[in-house]
């Protein structure tokens, strides 16, 4: 029976020097499936390759060689060496392959988790090795079901919201007063590091800058960064009339922003909601003004503290999304078994009711003087013989399948020889049990 | 059947409290979508009730505790309406308990003023209007009433930086100040017009007297033209909006109440 496995290294494991060397352009694709597809106990092979990440997925008929291949070949085909390349390197089996290629799709394994590009290049590469024809019937039923688990985590998690740092936070905090920012005026008060970054989590929303900064050529400066326009530094009462956010990070010993003038403001703009989100330490913005009318001011301590909260959020949906994976690979794993467990099951089953039959005839020729009554229970008797003697490997079959031992249907199709027994239309069962072929293994 | 069409509605109107209660309290946003696809759901079983019930002559103008179970309906009809436009799920909590709870206050509470008797069909015409409208408007303020709580709510958390449960579900504040100001100015021209019906039908009816209900209605459509000639002259919105709106929402539902304890008029 085939296995699946997962060998690679990522942004875990492995440094950016090394993961551009064993990175695969898409052109170098097919010969590399290709190669891997040549390994002696490879079938499948599947290659992703991104900037944080590079991994193989295969089916492998045993587990150990088909590994060791798969890592030897992906030093020879990037010419690294061993020594290089083995500390870094991890290889995943059987269910926790299964649990790797789902959190892998889900995006539960990306360097900012949640991200959503990893679905899509996932998808490439398993589009890549479709059509180099390196995808069997293990890899498509993994895949497919990695994309669906892949899209109930995005459809049925909030996996990924959230901000992860205080510039972000303080765009969010914004969204929670205003909703939808586009259009909406954005004040940098201090043309430094600080509001920049923060104007920069804006620049998607639409919004319209003023850089307002004690030194005006700075303010140009930033202006024409960020696609903004710059204001003289005795603008600023005004600005606080046009404006609807005010990012203020100023190098000022003392607040540049008192109650009065806010008041003032809140009044002139006819009470319109005002957000404030002082970066600067010490503050720009007198704390009392936190008290004033539709006026919503967040310091640096406020920030931090949504920012904590925020971070707690993420863990908790990754959590959220961590179960569902679980519960999937579960699901999938029953799945895998029963896939196999069935098909023997069946062979199972046939080829002890052609034995039965046969030594029924046998027994009927031998007979010719029995009646019909003779005959009937002559049959429900070896019925029942076959039916209690295969109702405990049967049920061992259909539940054992899930958990270990591993590969109970290769282990009974060995035992019984039911390949060798499938492959006879009728027979006899004298010949059927004959141990005479090596490769049932192989299904 | 129209027990169990009222049963049927109760329990759906149950079920999408509960979702709705899911959504602000979880992780997961799908309870919203589901809650409000359950509303929709008991808001067409109520209309069906009321109408099966109006067929057999209990109806809103005969029968005051109808009037109840109407504005509860047409409240979720509002808010129903109002998701159309803007993403308003934590109102649902506000919304789809007190449904559920003005519909079984009418159907559960002793049947006292069932049975009163009906108007000459003279003056029947302005009183079905002005009950229609009167319902109409209730059920608006009644939306603007829940967008104020929510916004109080949602602001004190924001203004005392405690990033809690609602900061996380309720709507951006200035959504919830827009659904304040749509409601009050759908609801302040209706609620005007039915004013001035029950003024012309208490006048066929020859009734002179002066109630606390034509009082207190005459207070609560003074707060909504406040409301409005403040937001519009000195630009009044957000938290005093929100508090006047739910004084006047309070002195509304007052008169509801009023009429549901003694009866229309005998």
């Amino acid at each position: 029976m085939m296995q699946l496995v997962a060998i690679g290294l990522s942004h875990r494991t492995a440094p950016l020097t090394l993961r551009e060397r064993l990175l695969f352009r898409a052109d170098e694709l097919p010969g590399a499936l290709a190669g891997f597809c040549a390994l002696p106990h490879v079938a499948e092979a599947m290659i992703v390759s991104t900037c944080n990440r590079v991994e193989i997925y295969a089916a492998v008929s045993d587990v150990h060689a088909g590994t060791l291949e798969i890592r030897r070949q992906l030093g020879e085909a990037r010419g690294i060496e061993p020594e290089t390349l083995e500390p870094h390197l991890y290889a995943h089996e059987g269910a926790a392959a299964v649990r790797h290629v789902f959190r892998v799709a889900s995006s539960l394994d990306s360097m900012v988790v949640g991200e959503p590009q990893i679905a899509g290049q996932l998808k490439d590469a398993y589009g890549a090795a479709s059509a180099a024809g390196a995808l069997g019937p293990t890899l498509h039923r993994a895949l497919h079901r990695a994309f669906t688990v892949a899209k109930r985590v995005r459809s049925e998690t909030s996996l990924g919201r959230g901000s992860t740092s205080v510039s972000s936070v303080a765009v969010e905090l914004a969204r929670h007063v205003f909703g939808d920012l586009s259009g909406r005026r954005v004040l940098l008060v201090g043309a430094g590091e600080m509001t920049a970054l923060t104007a920069r989590h804006l620049q998607g929303d639409g919004v319209e800058l003023l850089v307002v900064n004690r030194s005006f050529e700075r303010a140009v400066a930033l202006a024409a960064e960020m696609n903004g326009r710059p204001r003289a530094w005795d603008e600023l009462p005004d600005c606080l009339l046009a404006a609807d956010i005010v990012i203020t990070a100023t190098g000022s010993p003392k607040p540049i922003l008192e109650p009065d003038a806010i008041a003032r403001a809140v009044r002139a703009r006819r009470f319109r909601p005002l957000v404030l989100i002082d970066i600067a330490v010490p503050r720009d913005v007198d704390p009392r003004v936190g008290d004033i009318e539709n006026v919503y001011l967040f310091d640096m301590d406020a920030l931090e503290k949504a920012l904590a909260r925020s971070l707690t959020e993420r863990a908790r949906h990754a959590r959220d999304a961590e179960k569902l994976v679980d519960g999937e690979v579960a699901r999938f794993i029953e799945w895998a078994a029963a896939q196999t467990a069935v098909p023997t099951i069946k062979d199972l089953r046939e080829y002890f009711m052609r034995v039965a039959r046969a030594e029924e005839e046998r027994l009927l020729h031998d007979l010719p003087a029995l009646g019909a009554e003779e005959r009937r229970k002559i049959r429900l008797a070896l019925d029942a013989i076959v039916g209690k003697l295969l109702h405990a490997p049967l049920t061992a079959l259909k539940d054992g399948e899930a958990q270990a031992p591993p590969d109970l249907a290769g282990a009974a199709r060995r035992l019984f020889a039911l390949e060798a027994a499938s492959a006879r239309p009728t027979g006899r069962a004298r010949e059927a049990a004959a141990p005479e072929r090596d490769d049932a293994e192989k299904s | 059947m129209t027990t169990s069409l009222f049963a049927a509605a109760a329990s759906l109107y149950a079920l999408a409290a509960a979702l709705y209660f899911a959504f602000l309290l979880g992780t997961r946003d799908r309870a919203a979508g589901a809650a409000r696809i359950v509303l929709a759901a008991a808001f067409t079983l109520h209309l069906a009730e009321i109408g099966a019930l109006c067929l057999r002559g209990e109806h809103p103008v005969r029968n005051a505790r109808e009037v109840l179970s109407l504005a509860s309906w047409a409240l979720c009809g509002a808010f129903l309406a109002a998701t159309l436009r803007y993403r308003i799920a934590a109102v649902g909590c506000l919304v789809a308990p007190a449904t559920l709870l003005l519909l079984l206050g009418a159907r559960l509470a002793p049947t006292a003023a069932s049975g009163s008797p009906g108007w000459p069909a003279a003056s029947r015409l302005v009183g079905n209007a002005h009950i229609a409208l009167a319902t109409a408007g209730i059920a608006a303020f009644a939306l603007a009433a829940a967008s104020s709580a929510l916004y109080l709510l949602a602001e004190g958390q924001m203004k005392r930086r405690r990033f809690g449960v609602l900061f996380r579900r309720a709507p951006p504040l200035e959504t919830l100040d827009a659904l304040v100001h749509r409601s009050v100015t759908l609801g302040f021209p209706i609620f005007t017009l039915a004013l001035l019906l029950g003024a012309v039908w208490t006048a066929q009816r020859g009734d002179a007297s002066l109630r606390p209900e034509y009082v207190i209605s005459i207070a609560t459509w003074c707060s909504f033209a406040a409301l409005l000639v403040a937001r519009m002259t000195a630009g009044w919105r957000g938290r005093r909006a929100a508090i006047l709106a739910l004084a006047g929402f309070a002195a509304c539902a007052a008169v509801l109440a009023i009429y549901v304890a003694r009866g229309p008029l005998s």
